[in-house]
């Protein structure tokens, strides 16, 4: 399975090959001899029948492959994401562009036929109307609509057969059949057989007609439903089995070799007067072996990564759907030009391809419409992680802002169960806490963004969604998207524009290292400068009070030392700042008080000395002869536990009890004892409330 | 003293023209955010125009006896223009500042609240202000539309305010939304609204009641009325007028209620 990979390269080459080539098809109709003369409104000046063949040989296999490794990626998606996620993707990647695209593309086509008909001098008379039930025009949105039926269908079969037969067996027996009839080589005439009788059966069916396109109504045509239905399940059984693909890479020579061959005899037989049986199985088997070169070919030559490749292969779904429109108008456009056709074919290509491609490069590729269409958007403006967290104050005389028994809860879920904090000017708080604890609640409380169950909140003495109240603070925030569109100075100018007594910015700039980044796009800017920038957006209003959430996620250590020695600054000018962090050296390195919270409540309070003297335990551990249950008595002991041999003693006198050990054993062994740092208070108390 | 410092005076309430200004920045930064992005600028000022001469070209519109059909259509395409950056600009705008959090840091600044909303619509006025002016400059020099050069600019004015609604709309479905579903969804309901407005296509007999449903036709008969075509004049103008304050009140409405509600 190692180059599982690299054969979907090659079969997303195929699809794409399938809807680019349907480009061509397109564009050589009006140069159709065949087509013009039976009034197809658009006609060129310069017929060809080159262009002519060119558009049968194409129309032999294009589909056929097509639905072939739609059904491959099918199985694919249906089995990576289950029902639910294959339905959901579906529906975003193919019904809705299916919905959008006829909905726009429809009134255009038509308007075109309509205008190359006025410009022809014919009258201007509706189509007559098609003799089928529930008739659509669908253009060439059709293959979409035959995708979704398909999906349905397949679907809806698969869960009825698994119904009724034993799903093992009968895997290993569709399996079995499968894989005998890729390795005989015999699969494109068995594959061929059904289509080739639908069409024998088809009234008035013609070897140039083809399957016949299914793009007149909701019901499609049987031959072509039965033949690009076999090719859909034939693609979604060989997903099961992708080690055959490896047999039409190895005869993928023969193959192609097969289909000039084929394709010379559907051209010869086409103009033959033949019974029609003899024109359908070869026209059904040529379409096979055509794809069965294509996809032959493509594993032997694309199955590796190939930037161009891969790119076209991206933008070959947004070109299919938009193409026909763009063709048929400059077909008409082009049409009464004194050229030649192979100087207009090439034209019209070079053209057509182009605006498409600069449409999909600017429209389409990391726009949404992309990732509607491709699953995924091209976009270096990457989202900072992380969950969001905040810091807190509660209340007392003197304090800036304060939460005091605030509870909160979310349905079942309390956030804040009698939460107490304040915060004292010109200090730095640290809210410490695990994922969960109530941080985020707390600020969301204190900056105004939501109102508590009970308690109080209070920001400056006033409401916090009092405007001069907030007007006091500075925000940065964990997880936000900036307009990516604005350049950095002007993001400034316009949040110090917000304050009665602003920085301004080029100082904001300054003071946060980012000056060098001024006129650059935010959304230009790489995560650890967009938090550079939010930073400067946080301090631009001369705040009183800053609020900084997890500041230095993302930054390198240079970036970090400079945010670090600016909150030092500002905190020596007299601004307070909460700061929630998971750095814990940061909370050492800066804080002047620590609040360690866990479960919607305060554990504890209390300046970095005196969080790290509240845990004053130190761990002892070495190995000793000393039996555990002598060391227990001792009088400073707290506990003592053995794990692997080795004794583990936390006590809050180790200078004692490291003395008594060595006195009652002199061949104690491994001696270690540790301090407990914050990180060890924070787990620790943080445990003790679990 | 250093920058760094805490001023004492911070308490003092803001000038008012400190205030005018943060509404006019915000305006001003959003109108450049919406002209940097080629996404929005191209479909909301291009497209109407773009359309506009294609459908009039192609059904020699421009030509037609009835001096009448050049008012419908150019009426028809104002409309659209007006829809445009009202439905797409908060619909998809706002769902994706929902979800990626600019939304609640917006909240949490000291903005003035609807700074925001404002600058928004203003924006969104502007563009559809500029979209009708290249429709008409383009009508102008092709001498498309009998139009005299006051009639172009009440059809701007009408359609300057009346693309309010149409935000108000968006705004709406950005409440209702993600970032990613609002693309799709916004696209439906424009295509829907549009469509079933007969702004450009006369809808069939049975069915063509449904054109009171869409927003959309008050708006293009407020237009016609104003630049008096007479022969596609349906009820009296301030029908129309209450209907579209109607609908942004509405609209408007649920959005602050699903607002207050999910956040």
């Amino acid at each position: 399975m190692h180059n599982d990979i690299e054969r979907l390269h090659a079969l997303d080459a195929v699809r794409a090959g399938a809807l680019l080539l349907g480009i061509v098809l397109h564009g050589t109709m009006s140069f159709m001899p065949s087509l013009t003369t039976l009034g197809w409104p658009i006609a060129d000046h310069s017929p060809s029948e080159f262009l002519q063949a060119a558009f049968y040989i194409i129309h032999i296999f294009r589909m056929t492959a097509f639905f072939v490794v739609a059904g491959f990626f099918a199985h694919l998606v249906f089995h990576r994401r289950g029902a639910r996620g294959f339905a959901r993707d579906r529906a975003k990647r193919i019904l809705v562009p299916l919905v959008v695209g006829w909905i726009v593309i429809t009134p255009i086509v038509i308007a075109i036929f309509v205008w190359a008909t006025l410009n022809a001098g014919r009258p201007l008379t509706p189509p007559p109307a098609p003799d089928t039930a529930l008739a659509v025009p669908l253009i060439h949105l059709w293959f979409l609509y035959v995708l979704a039926l398909l999906y349905v269908i397949v679907l809806a079969a698969r869960a009825l057969i698994l119904k009724v037969f034993d799903g093992v067996a009968l895997r290993a027996r569709a399996d079995a059949v499968v894989g005998w009839l890729m390795r005989s080589h015999l699969a494109p005439i068995v594959l061929a057989l059904p289509v080739a009788l639908c069409l024998t059966a088809w009234p008035g069916w013609t070897v140039y007609q083809g399957i016949p396109t299914p793009d007149q109504s909701l019901i499609p045509n049987l031959p072509a439903f039965v033949g690009y239905g076999v090719a859909f399940v034939f693609g979604w059984l060989l997903h099961r089995q992708q080690t055959l693909l490896s047999v039409l890479q190895r005869a993928w020579a023969g193959y192609a070799v097969g289909a000039l061959v084929a394709s010379a005899a559907i051209i010869v037989l086409g103009s033959m007067p033949l019974p029609p049986a003899v024109g359908a199985v070869a026209y059904a088997v040529a379409s096979w072996i055509w794809t069965f070169a294509l996809i032959g070919a493509a594993m032997r030559f694309l199955s590796a990564h190939r930037p161009v490749v891969r790119y076209l292969a991206d933008a070959s779904y947004w070109m299919y759907l938009l193409h026909l429109p763009l063709i048929f108008g400059l077909q008409e456009l082009m049409s009464d030009w004194p050229l030649h056709w192979s100087i207009k074919f090439p034209l019209l290509m070079i053209v057509t391809v182009a605006l498409l491609l600069v449409s999909y490069r600017y429209l389409v590729r990391n726009t949404i419409i992309g990732e509607t269409l491709n699953g995924r958007r091209f976009d270096d403006r990457a989202a900072v992680p992380a969950p969001v967290a905040s810091a807190q104050p509660t209340s007392q005389a003197g304090s800036l802002a304060s939460l005091s028994g605030v509870k909160k809860r979310y349905g079942q879920t309390v956030a804040l169960d009698g939460f107490d904090l304040d915060i004292q000017r010109g200090e730095l708080l640290a809210v410490l806490g695990p994922n969960g604890a109530g941080k985020t609640t707390a600020i969301s409380l204190l900056l105004g963004l939501e109102q508590p169950d009970a308690g109080e909140v209070s920001l400056f003495g006033l409401s916090p969604t009092s405007l001069v109240a907030r007007r006091q603070i500075g925000i940065m925030m964990q997880e936000v998207a900036l307009p990516p569109e604005l350049r950095v100075r002007e993001l400034l100018h316009l949040t110090a524009g917000y304050y009665a007594t602003p920085l301004d910015p080029d100082a904001a700039m300054q003071m946060t290292g980012t000056t060098a980044l001024a006129q650059r796009p935010y959304g230009k800017l790489s995560g650890g400068q967009k938090r550079q920038v939010q930073f400067a957006m946080a301090i631009c209003g001369r705040p009183q009070l800053l609020f900084l959430d997890e500041p230095t996620v993302g930054l390198d250590i240079k970036a970090r030392e400079t945010m670090w020695n600016t909150i030092r600054e500002l905190v020596r000018g007299g601004c307070s700042v909460v700061l929630t962090t998971h750095y814990l050296e940061e909370a050492e390195a800066l804080a002047d008080r620590v609040v360690v919270t866990a479960k919607g409540k305060v554990l504890a309070n209390a300046s970095v000395g005196d969080m790290r003297a509240l845990v004053s335990r130190r761990r002892i551990e070495c190995t000793t002869r000393t039996p555990i249950e002598t060391i227990r008595t001792w009088p400073e002991i707290e506990t003592v536990t053995a794990t692997h041999g080795r004794i583990v003693i936390t006590t809050k006198h180790a200078e004692a009890v490291v003395r008594r050990l060595l006195q009652a054993d002199d061949t104690v062994a491994d001696l270690e004892v540790r301090r407990a740092g914050l990180s060890e208070a924070f787990t620790e108390l943080t445990q003790e409330a679990a | 003293m250093s920058l760094s410092t805490v001023t004492p005076h911070s308490f003092a309430p803001m000038s008012t023209r400190r205030i005018v200004d943060c509404y006019a920045l915000e305006t001003k930064y959003a109108f450049l955010r919406a002209m940097r992005n080629p996404g929005f600028a191209v479909p909301t000022l291009a497209f109407p125009v773009l359309f506009y001469l294609l459908i009039g070209f192609i059904f020699g519109a421009f030509k037609s006896q009835d001096p009448n059909v050049p008012f419908f259509l150019f009426c028809g395409f104002a409309t659209m223009a007006a829809m445009t950056p009202g439905m797409f600009g908060f619909g998809i705008g706002f769902a994706l500042e929902r979800e990626q959090g600019f939304f609640r840091y917006k909240r949490a600044v000291p903005m003035p609240p609807f700074a925001s909303l404002s600058a928004s619509m203003a924006m969104s006025a502007v563009s559809t202000a500029i979209a009708v002016a290249l429709m008409a400059i383009a009508a102008l020099a092709l001498g498309a539309v009998q139009l005299s050069l006051l009639q172009m600019l009440i059809v701007i004015a009408i359609m300057t305010l009346g693309s309010i609604p149409f935000c108000a709309i968006g705004l709406w479905i950005g409440s209702l939304t993600s970032g990613r579903a609002a693309p799709a969804i916004t696209n439906v309901v424009y295509l829907v609204l549009l469509y079933f407005s007969g702004l450009f296509i006369p809808l069939p007999e049975g069915i063509r009641a449904v054109v009171m449903a869409s927003p959309a036709f008050y708006l293009d008969q407020l237009a016609l009325a104003g630049i008096g075509a007479q022969n596609f004049i349906i009820g009296s103008p301030l029908n129309h007028i209450a209907v579209l304050l109607g609908i942004t009140v509405l609209f408007l409405g649920l959005t602050a209620r699903r607002i207050e509600r999910v956040g």
